[in-house]
């Protein structure tokens, strides 16, 4: 030992050194067995998996064609786990008719008292899990079981999730409570909320709704309690969504709202993306708007109108703004002789940008 | 009263001693947190999750931006692989910057390029574009073709050529895997504070190919890619996903990251050094921190980006020395941030680990090394001491690696067989006696040298295509 200080007695460090070699020998040890033995184990686990994932698929596939099957109950962990991942891969992948067979066994099959014993576990994560999987079982009887979890549950994980999983299946009573969640607890993005409303959407669709969920919308227009952005994000949804039937409610929020870029902006995109004849109207207004973004949007929405707008167009590509001018010259390219004829004209064009910008889009 | 000879021995040993147990203790800690986390994330990012994600509205369009120079090896397998990825909606700018072999004639000739005049936006500076290509085959391809002005000037130019908000950039060198993307991308559709993400990084070497996609993973064939192959597991499954956690994270490769475009932008874009990759990062953390901008900047550990790993060890030396570097640089350029509670944790606890431990590292390493064996033939140290104190250092090194091989086996499965596993615990154990040392002195080397600002071409391996399938 080194002979300094004696600060610690040589044989005291020697005694720490050498326990903490056995320590390190005996865990170094054990990690490696571990490692072994979890290869080995997880291969053969594996392998168990995905022959019963076939079975369960062969199964579930003849049940579907013939009404009938020899599909065994699930016993262990394994076998409930991949029963479980079969029903979602079929259900993420056949047409209606069978998903609506498929949803009928699987309130026989043990499945969804699996996963809602799961769901009380301690352990967030795995409630978390399980109500995953129990959306995406779609089904409409689990709607109050979502609502108590969205109640009950302190993880914010775990009730996003429950959120999720209701949309899957809401009707009037989920909208409300999703949209009440979404304005005070669970505070997301905007791209959850989308994904939530146009999930909500969907489900509307199913049920013959969508009356009640723009008459919904409408009343919302006003309601201070929600946030605007959560309006946004809901228009923006019926957009994505294609819902032709929302034209009027997104112009009501566009005269309505209006006053907010933000609802100005997606309203714009809304209608054009559901290239309604209303598009014409507001794209007229947005095109002369003072925020740049608005004008940006509205000079690319412009191309679900007529050819009546393009004389409108043409001042856009002398913008201050970069992302105006290229959305305008992309929009005139789409109005086939006519905006091409418009684009031919300032190919000579004094400002550089504009002769660049039309000579690629035409090339292109 | 101690001498100052003594006095001065017996601090040197204090600060090798606080540095081997920071250093091991860090990284031990590091390894069970991270077994946490990943659980976690694993089980809150499901397959059927993904797959709804693929046909939704919850993701954000992006740019993937590949900066080449001189990859006329690997660069068509790479671009192949990077148009099959699944996302939604992307697009690929590959920006050549001023190649001198022939990676511009095989990209013409691959993808049907066609020259197109198409005007820019000049937010960020970068020399002169030659001309801008896109693809007749495939309309989300732009290859820019500009002058020679390094890695950095490539992605900033690659910047202003982005149409979307969100881009990622990539090395010519390496593959994603096909949901490689969504799976970073999510994040910034799920937290509207996510500013940038990064992905873990793999050896590709040893793995087999087909049509630019990785069929079967496998350890590679090479000593010197293996030790390679144990180190990035360590460091990313360990390292990253702790700091990530911890709120710390202050690199993200540059092999495979993600940002918000327009917070890149704010800070000037891509800066001209060497460790362009942890510089960025550090000064979005400096950025958002000075502005109290709300911010995340996290790790992914799940998105598998695959990167060419050099297969000889004078590439190897050039890689490290080069790192080393740039996270000198990186440091000393945001050097204000050195235990400012401004910057809160990062200031307190990151910056000054990185530091001591990373920057600093090498030279207390190399001053133990050397004291170690002048002490043993001075007679200062018994025999007994120093084959204890070896003996636990070996083994605490073993107990990391094979941590991490056990995390990766656990979490990823992506190895095959159990030979591959092997094989890297082997190669864990070997990497402390000899190539860690090695590494050291070439970071030692590098820590005097930290101004130079070269790059140096490391040798690639041939990506085979012409046979639809191929190994690398």
């Amino acid at each position: 030992m080194i002979e300094l200080s004696g600060l610690i007695p040589s044989y005291v460090l020697k005694e720490i050194l050498l326990y903490a070699t056995l320590f390190l020998s005996v865990t170094v040890l054990m990690l490696f067995m571990t490692l072994v033995f979890h290869k080995i184990s997880r291969e053969g686990k594996e392998t168990k998996k995905k022959h019963l994932k076939n079975e369960y698929n062969l199964e579930i596939n003849q049940y579907l064609a013939r009404g009938k099957s020899n599909l065994k109950w699930p016993k262990t962990k394994l076998e409930y786990e991949s029963l479980g991942e079969t029903c979602i891969d079929l259900l993420l992948s056949l047409s209606p008719e069978s998903k609506n067979k498929l949803k009928e066994l699987i309130k026989v099959l043990p499945l969804i008292e699996y996963y809602q014993r799961l769901a009380k576990s301690s352990s967030w994560i795995k409630r978390f899990y399980a109500i995953e999987k129990l959306g995406f079982f779609i089904q409409d009887e689990l709607k109050d079981y979502f609502k108590g979890i969205i109640n009950k549950e302190k993880s914010l994980y775990v009730k996003a999730k429950a959120v999720w999983s209701l949309s899957l299946i809401a009707d009037e009573d989920a909208l409300s409570r999703i949209t009440h969640i979404l304005s005070s607890q669970i505070p997301l993005s905007s791209k959850f909320n989308e994904y939530i409303y146009t999930n909500i959407i969907r489900s509307f669709k199913k049920r013959a709704l969508i009356d009640r969920f723009l008459f919904y919308l409408e009343a919302l227009t006003n309601d201070d309690k929600t946030p605007l952005i959560l309006k946004r994000d809901i228009i923006e949804a019926c957009g994505s969504s294609s819902l032709q039937e929302a034209e009027k409610t997104i112009t009501h929020y566009f005269h309505h709202l209006g006053s907010h870029p933000q609802i100005r902006i997606t309203c714009i995109r809304a209608l054009g993306k559901l290239k309604s004849p209303e598009t014409y109207k507001v794209v007229l207004r947005g095109i002369v708007d003072e925020d740049w973004r608005v004008r940006a949007v509205s000079a690319e929405a412009a191309s679900s109108c007529n050819e009546d707008v393009i004389p409108h167009l043409q001042p856009l590509l002398y913008d201050k703004f970069y992302y105006v001018r290229i959305n305008a010259t992309k929009t005139l390219a789409q109005f086939g002789q006519q905006g091409l004829l418009v684009l031919q004209s300032e190919m000579n064009s004094k400002d550089k940008f504009v002769r660049d910008t039309v000579r690629f889009i035409l090339k292109k | 009263m101690l001498d100052t000879t003594t006095f001065i021995i017996l601090l040197i040993q204090l600060i090798v001693f606080i540095y081997f147990i920071w250093l091991n203790g860090t990284y031990t800690i590091f390894t069970l947190l991270s077994l946490k986390e990943i659980r976690k994330y694993f089980f809150t990012l499901t397959y059927h999750n993904v797959k709804t994600i693929l046909s939704s509205v919850f993701y954000r369009p992006l740019s993937i931006i590949v900066p080449a120079y001189n990859e006329e090896s690997t660069i068509v397998a790479n671009l192949k692989s990077l148009m099959s990825l699944k996302y939604p909606q992307y697009e690929v700018i590959l920006v050549n910057d001023g190649s001198t072999d022939k990676t511009m004639e095989k990209l013409i000739a691959e993808f049907k390029l066609i020259e197109m005049k198409k005007p820019l936006r000049l937010v960020i500076k970068h020399k002169p574009i030659r001309r801008v290509l896109i693809s007749l085959d495939h309309t989300n391809l732009t290859v820019i073709d500009k002058d020679n002005g390094g890695k950095t000037d490539a992605l900033n130019a690659g910047i202003n050529a982005s149409n979307y908000p969100l881009f990622c950039s990539i090395d010519a060198d390496s593959l994603l895997e096909q949901e490689g993307l969504l799976r970073a991308a999510r994040l910034f559709a799920e937290d509207k504070k996510v500013i940038a993400t990064g992905g873990i990084v793999r050896v590709l070497n040893g793995s087999t190919l087909e049509d630019g996609i990785i069929t079967e993973v496998k350890a590679p064939k090479k000593a010197v890619e293996c030790f390679q192959a144990v180190e990035y597991t360590r460091g990313f499954l360990s390292g990253r996903t702790a700091w990530s956690l911890l709120g710390n994270l202050l690199i993200i490769s540059g092999a495979f990251a993600l940002f918000r475009k327009d917070v890149v932008q704010a800070v000037g874009g891509y800066r001209d050094t060497v460790g362009e990759d942890m510089d960025l990062v550090v000064r979005l953390h400096k950025h958002s921190r000075e502005k109290k901008l709300p911010y995340r900047i996290l790790f992914v550990p799940d998105p598998v980006c695959y990167t060419q790993a050099p297969s000889d060890l004078r590439s190897l030396l050039k890689q490290r020395n080069r790192w080393h570097r740039g996270l000198i640089d990186s440091l000393l350029f945001s050097k204000k941030m050195f235990f400012r509670p401004k910057f809160g944790s990062i200031g307190i606890f990151g910056f000054p680990y990185f530091l001591f431990i990373e920057a600093l590292g090498p030279i207390v390493e190399f001053l133990g090394y050397t004291l170690f064996i002048l002490f043993l033939i001075l007679g200062l140290i018994s025999w007994e001491f120093a084959l204890l104190f070896f003996a636990i250092a070996i083994l605490w090194g073993m107990w990391i690696n094979i941590g991490s091989v056990l995390l990766d086996n656990i979490l990823y499965k992506r190895y095959g067989s159990l030979r591959d596993i092997l094989k890297l615990c082997l190669f864990g154990f070997f990497e402390l006696l000899g190539y860690r040392q090695l590494i050291t002195l070439e970071r030692l080397v590098a820590t005097f040298g930290f101004k130079r600002k070269e790059w140096g071409q490391p040798k690639r391996q041939k990506i085979e295509l012409d046979s639809r399938k191929g190994a690398i």
